[in-house]
């Protein structure tokens, strides 16, 4: 585990590295009398952005200056403070404070929060000031965490009623040189002095890795992408061509496209990053939503070498963090009533990730008590939600995905808003992956993500109806099947198909697209049976064509959105073809689901 | 146009097509190529003069029959069908007009109030008018036109939709 951590430690420090330049940037090059609401905005951002990381590691000398930056950015923010060539100075000796402190914990040094407290002084003076008299300041001067009790101007001595202090004394401003109250930590710390000024060359040369604009990434993708249209072309004409020649040519072209496969693997995997990345981050999430419930839970991480896009992993973080919480606070037991029930009193969360063909599928299992049935049922029908006792299990556990649904009793501080599964859902969705549900009373519950690799490529059926190709994600795919005329029946004007003891509504993509495909006998078609979150649809198709690895483009980059189209992508004769968005298609069909289970009818059929 | 005080008149280039009866201009710089027409991909629900989307090396760029949207002319497509493709504000959209001619250079103090009637365009989109050798070219603002909601070719409220994500 802490390899992974340090992985992703090296992540947030390549990010502190671009936030710091981009406020220093910014402080350096806006003539202060230019300072716009914009300007403090990215300050405050960059600065928010460190924060927020530094939080998530612990790194609390990171986080409390920072925490004083942002609280006086805000100020200026909202024009309680005017901003002045001091304050920017003051941010300016903060930033190089952060470098330096950020450095120290990236040699695995221990910092002690009071490194910071100088700066923070700094800052704070600002912050408590009416008026810009500096006298005033000694009226000021309970401001600082460590109860000081006296507090110079710049007072480097802030922290000193620290007992850690001697050893990491703020000696960097000459005041504290000068300071005659505490001439001790000052010799015991000179050595320190010099390490710190050795530490900003060090700290520069850890990097092994460089950011890249995915947008270059992209480009290289693009021009793969004509490669290949053109290698198509070349085939074309190498089967024009015959005799031992075209023998040559056909080899030729073989490596060709061998090579060409290869690049593109090599080239989607700069855009992959393990899942460690993602993972590393969940071990203190864990640590401190247990305590707050007053909970004991081990975190289990399993396959966190497996990979997927980097971008899956930014939106990925979210909803997982969500479900982690809400397995803390809802699914696992206190360890009274663990044991009570004959279980160990520490729970534990399995968050696992493997791939699966081209889908990375990320689990979370508790040992919790389970998802309650009743209490869910109880509440869908408080919400006013169409449910019965009978229903599946798979269905009732679909219900805590609805809006403003929650079953906890007590709101509390780590879930129980109501305002969490359904954007889990949807944030799942969005990036075109499945969330799943089993769960089983007093033995726990589990979260299936089933996720594509990458956002860029994506696993499609080609299917043709008349003279256009179009893909389906392969994942919304259950299965697809010839249609036999006597299986398919009526219900008002919606044809639906009998098949594996369902009645699924037939929706005919001819129609679906604007496409006169001739007239034809349904049973000359072929059903896709599609697989969407509300709902299943035998999609009538006249031909299946295959299956092929796909690169996702943009239509909203040059064009708008098109109904029941998700994005395009170019086939390998250059042609462009339109990727189907199966949860619109699916849409379409407004069919009540009782019709669709109704097992009396079902037997009549057998 | 009012810079009267510059010895050197400003010199604008144009793309003049044909559409319909009239000669239009449009400002040479919005035009990213030009190239023959090939029959893109049809797309479902949308206008009858969005042709439908082409691979413009990697990107997907909608393609637009001006004839179709204004009614003017015959909408054949063969092999002297022309696209011209523009480049507004890096959006990618291909046109089909009746006939591409020329490339004049105007100079910016001969342009002339556009006309009130005889343009299929409204007149918000016209920047003026020129005489070139005997003919009359309408000049257009092709990137107001191409925007604007009569093509419908960008999502309305787009960059509200971008923001929360």
């Amino acid at each position: 585990m802490s390899m992974e951590i340090g992985e992703f430690h090296q992540v947030f420090f390549a990010e502190c590295d671009e936030h710091l330049e981009d406020m220093e940037q910014t402080l350096l090059n806006t003539p202060i009398d230019e300072v716009t609401p914009d300007t403090i905005n990215r300050l405050f951002r960059a600065a928010h952005s460190i924060k927020g990381g530094s939080g998530m590691f612990g790194f609390t000398a990171v986080t409390g200056l920072t925490h004083v930056m942002e609280t006086l950015l805000d100020s200026a923010r909202n024009g309680e403070i005017v901003m002045t060539t001091a304050i920017v100075d003051t941010l300016l000796l903060s930033l190089d404070e952060l470098r330096f402190v950020i450095g120290k914990y990236q040699n695995g040094e221990a910092v002690e929060k009071s490194i910071v407290a100088e700066n923070i002084a700094a800052i704070e003076v600002y912050l408590h000031t009416d008026t810009p008299n500096p006298d005033a300041i000694s009226l000021f001067e309970p401001i600082s965490e460590s109860e000081d009790d006296d507090i110079p101007l710049f007072g480097p001595l802030d922290g000193a009623a620290d007992d850690d202090m001697p050893l990491f004394a703020p000696i960097d401003t000459p005041e504290s040189a000068s300071t005659p109250e505490q001439p001790q930590p000052n010799l015991e710390s000179s050595p320190k002095v010099a390490k710190k000024l050795n530490k900003k060359s060090q700290s520069t040369a850890q990097t092994s890795t460089i950011r890249v604009d995915t947008t270059k990434i992209d480009s290289v993708m693009n021009q793969l992408g004509e490669l290949v249209i053109t290698q198509s072309v070349l085939r074309n004409l190498a089967n024009k061509t015959s005799g031992s020649l075209a023998v040559e040519f056909e080899e030729a072209l073989d490596n060709l496209s061998f090579q060409l496969r290869e690049m593109q693997e090599s080239t989607l995997s700069i855009r992959m990053l393990p899942v460690s990345n993602l993972f590393s981050r969940f071990g203190r999430l864990v640590r401190d939503a247990a305590s707050k419930a007053n909970k004991q839970v081990a975190l289990v991480v399993e396959g966190t070498e497996t990979e997927i896009d980097k971008t899956m992993i930014e939106h990925l973080a979210d909803p997982l963090t969500h479900i982690i919480r809400n397995g803390i606070d809802h699914g696992i037991e206190s360890p009274e009533d663990r044991v009570y029930k004959g279980k160990e009193a520490q729970g534990t969360l399995l968050l696992k990730a493997f791939q699966q063909g081209s889908s990375v599928i990320i689990q979370l299992k508790d040992d919790g008590a389970g998802l309650n049935r009743e209490k869910i049922i109880e509440k869908a029908r408080q919400k006013g939600m169409a449910v019965s006792a009978a229903m599946p299990d798979e269905s009732v556990w679909k219900l805590i995905f609805e809006p403003g649904f929650s079953t906890a009793e007590q709101v509390s501080d780590l879930s129980g808003r109501g305002v969490g599964m359904d954007v889990v859902k949807r944030n799942v969705e969005d990036l075109n992956g499945t969330i799943d549900i089993q769960s089983e009373s007093e033995k726990g519950t589990t979260f299936t993500l089933i996720l594509p690799l990458t956002l860029a490529i994506l696993d499609g059926m080609s299917v043709k109806v008349g003279k256009q190709v179009f893909i389906i994600p392969l994942l919304s795919i259950v299965e697809s099947f010839q249609v036999e005329a006597h299986l398919v029946k009526r219900v008002g004007n919606q044809p639906v198909v009998l098949h594996r003891d369902h009645y699924w509504p037939i929706l005919s993509l001819a129609a679906c697209m604007g496409i006169d495909s001739q007239e034809r006998d349904l049973s000359d078609g072929i059903i896709v049976l599609l697989n969407a979150s509300t709902a299943r649809v035998a999609l009538l198709v006249d031909d299946l064509v295959g299956e092929q690895q796909i690169v996702v483009k943009s239509l909203k980059k040059h064009f708008r959105t098109v109904p029941n189209v998700s994005a395009a992508t170019i086939l390998g004769d250059g042609s462009v073809s339109l990727i189907l968005d199966v949860e619109q298609l699916t849409k379409q069909v407004s069919l009540p689901p009782e019709i669709l289970k109704d097992d009396d009818e079902q037997s009549e059929h057998e | 146009m009012s810079n009267q005080n510059t010895n050197e008149a400003l010199l604008l280039e144009y793309l003049t097509f044909r559409l319909g009866e009239e000669t239009y201009g449009l400002d040479i710089m919005a035009v990213k190529e030009i190239r023959g027409y090939e029959k893109g991909t049809k797309l479902a629900n949308v206008p009858e003069f969005v042709l439908g989307v082409v691979n413009l090396r990697g990107d997907i760029v909608p393609i637009v029959d001006l004839r179709i949207r204004f009614n003017v002319g015959k909408p054949i497509y063969d092999e002297f069908t022309i696209v011209i493709m523009l480049n507004i504000n890096e959006r990618f959209v291909g046109i089909v007009v009746d006939e591409v001619c020329d490339v004049i250079k105007v100079d910016s103090e001969t342009i002339k109030p556009a006309p009130q009637f005889g343009a299929v365009f409204d007149m918000e989109y016209l920047e003026g008018l020129v005489t070139v050798e005997d003919i009359m070219v309408i000049l257009v603002n092709i990137q107001a036109l191409v925007t604007s909601d009569t093509f419908a070719l960008i999502d309305k409220n787009n960059e509200e939709q971008e923001r929360p994500q």
